[in-house]
């Protein structure tokens, strides 16, 4: 027997039913099953190095020790809880194909940008190859509403968001799609939330004006300092494009002020090429940004010279670090996107049980009206749905989401960010493992969600102490 | 409980409780925004989105 394993059998350990990090000097522990979240000082949080559940049924303790005080949050339900006892996992077994709710419209699939890492490289400006149009129609378009409201049963808010490619190429059928929206959401009965994701190289005042009239979100992206964006974002004559959008962000952000209209994120790609990602955030804060996002870039491939490896992760793991200092100590001021979580509140459990509904409450529709899961299953023939008129007829393919949840995948019932994290990404799942639900906890992907979660839950829980 | 724990405790704090096994029984309605997980959009985990209920 290992070492290891000795210790996890001794202690009883599992990562599914506890969790401790310490960050900062300060020391965290987590009951993923109940969702609690405890501060400790080093003796009681050494001490759960040495004690079972076996311990806390035989023997109470001291009273105002530190193992009494452990042994009581274990008789509340707020240590080493099981999943079990709560009976989430039949509400997965139970989960049957729920309507629709959100719609992503790839109303372009060219684009002025040549980014190093698009992750639609396959279909993206390919348009002369495959021999169809890279741009919705409007017809298409207004089909892709009526399938949103036809498949959305009793739901009233519902969400579509124009993506690419670069959507602000097939800006007619943007405002045409918005607007054939507006025009019948009380007929409908029905709500729309839109949101739009540009690299902004074509944004004008009247589309900054009309973004800012009916786009409940608007995600701009840019991957910080300039010289770190313009490498891996150039235009199509090989310069950088920082440059041809900050005025333009800046503008479109001052501007954004109508109620229930101002979610407004920059998100960037960190790669292999910015492992020092903190002062991305860092730079984006000072150019005035107040919402940022900078993620780890999905490369098809390891050997990709701009991706993300294993030897990278200790590196990334101190700029997560260093963000979480500079955050909680309020030396930067912004919101970064990642570290934002709600402790007390959030989504419920059911919500949890399944990350973004891919493939059955959210579809993908491709410029021809194909039907996807997702924008990362399009235009791949395995996973065609049908078409905008009809569809989706593949309902297969909506049962087989609806039951892709985080105890159908391989590692997730063991992971201890499973309710936090949900089950990760099945497009990247297929991508990698060529199924869905295969999820390796000890992934590059998975270990840095979870350093990032640490320290999301770390700043959250210091503001609640 | 959770208040006791959190008062008098001195080696373990509890800063928020059962959080998760409470919205077993009345969650599930769909109403609150999808997300995505993946770095193409701006990925979030779950537990970032707000619940509208
Ligand atoms: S709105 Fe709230 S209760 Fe309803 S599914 Fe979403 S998280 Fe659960
Ligand atoms: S995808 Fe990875 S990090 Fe997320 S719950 Fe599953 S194993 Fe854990
Ligand atoms: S499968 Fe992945 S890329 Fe697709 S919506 Fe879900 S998290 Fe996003």
């Amino acid at each position: 027997m290992t070492g290891a394993k000795a210790k996890q059998e001794h202690t009883c350990l599992k990562e599914s039913n506890l969790h401790k990090f310490s960050l900062a000097g300060n020391y965290f522990v987590i009951d993923p099953a109940s969702g609690a979240v405890h501060i400790a000082d080093k003796q009681a949080f050494d001490l759960l190095d040495k004690v079972k559940p076996s311990f806390f049924e035989r023997y109470s303790g001291i009273d105002g020790g530190c193992y009494s005080e452990l042994y009581n949050l274990y008789k509340d339900g707020l240590l080493f809880s099981e999943d079990s006892r709560y009976n989430y996992q039949s509400y997965a077994e139970t989960a049957v194909d729920a309507p629709l709710k959100a719609l992503c419209l790839h109303v372009s699939h060219d684009c002025n940008l040549k980014c190093e890492y698009c992750f639609a490289d396959s279909f993206v400006n390919q348009a002369e190859c495959c021999g169809e149009s890279s741009q919705m129609s409007v017809e298409t378009a207004k089909q892709a509403i009526e399938l949103l409201v036809r498949e959305s049963g009793e739901r009233v808010v519902l969400e579509a968001d124009f993506f690419g490619g670069e959507p602000l190429m097939a800006w007619e059928t943007v405002t045409a799609a918005v607007d054939y929206a507006r025009a019948n959401e009380s007929k409908w009965g029905k709500t729309f939330r839109f949101t739009i994701t540009t690299n902004g190289l074509l944004l004008d005042d009247d589309k900054i004006a009309y973004i800012n009239e009916q786009m409940s979100n608007c995600v701009l992206s840019l991957d910080g300092r300039k010289s770190v964006n313009d490498r891996v974002r150039p235009a199509h004559n090989g310069k950088g494009s920082f440059d041809l959008v900050i005025d333009k962000y800046k503008k479109l952000i001052q501007s954004r002020t109508k109620p229930g209209f101002t979610d407004c994120y920059v998100r960037g790609t960190f790669t292999a090429y910015n492992l020092d990602f903190s002062e991305d955030v860092i730079e984006l804060a000072r150019l005035g940004f107040e919402n940022v996002s900078i993620e780890p870039v999905t490369a098809a491939a390891d050997d990709l010279p701009y991706a993300i490896r294993r030897e990278h992760l200790p590196q990334i793991y101190k700029q997560y670090e260093r963000l979480f200092r500079l955050i909680k100590s309020r030396r930067l001021k912004v919101n970064f996107f990642h570290f934002n979580i709600d402790l007390k509140g959030g989504p419920c459990v059911i919500r949890r049980l399944r990350g973004c509904g891919c493939g059955n409450e959210y579809l993908a529709v491709a410029p021809s009206g194909r039907i996807y899961p997702c924008h990362r299953f399009a235009e791949n023939d395995r996973w065609h749905m049908g078409g905008v008129s009809i569809g989706p007829h593949e309902i297969d393919i909506k049962k087989y989401f609806a039951k892709t949840h985080i105890y159908s995948k391989t590692d997730c019932p063991d992971c201890w960010a499973r309710f936090y994290c949900s089950g990760g990404c099945n497009a990247s799942s297929y991508e990698v493992y060529s199924d869905c639900r295969v999820t390796a906890s000890d992934s590059v992907e998975c270990l840095m969600m979870k350093k990032r979660l640490e320290c999301a839950i770390a700043l959250n829980a210091l503001k609640l102490k | 409980m959770d208040n006791n724990t959190k008062t008098q405790n001195t080696h373990i704090k509890t800063v928020t409780g059962a959080s998760l096994k409470e919205t077993a029984e009345k969650g599930g309605c769909g109403k609150c925004r999808t997300s995505c997980q993946s770095a193409c959009k701006t990925s979030c985990t779950v537990a970032n989105q707000p619940c509208e209920r």
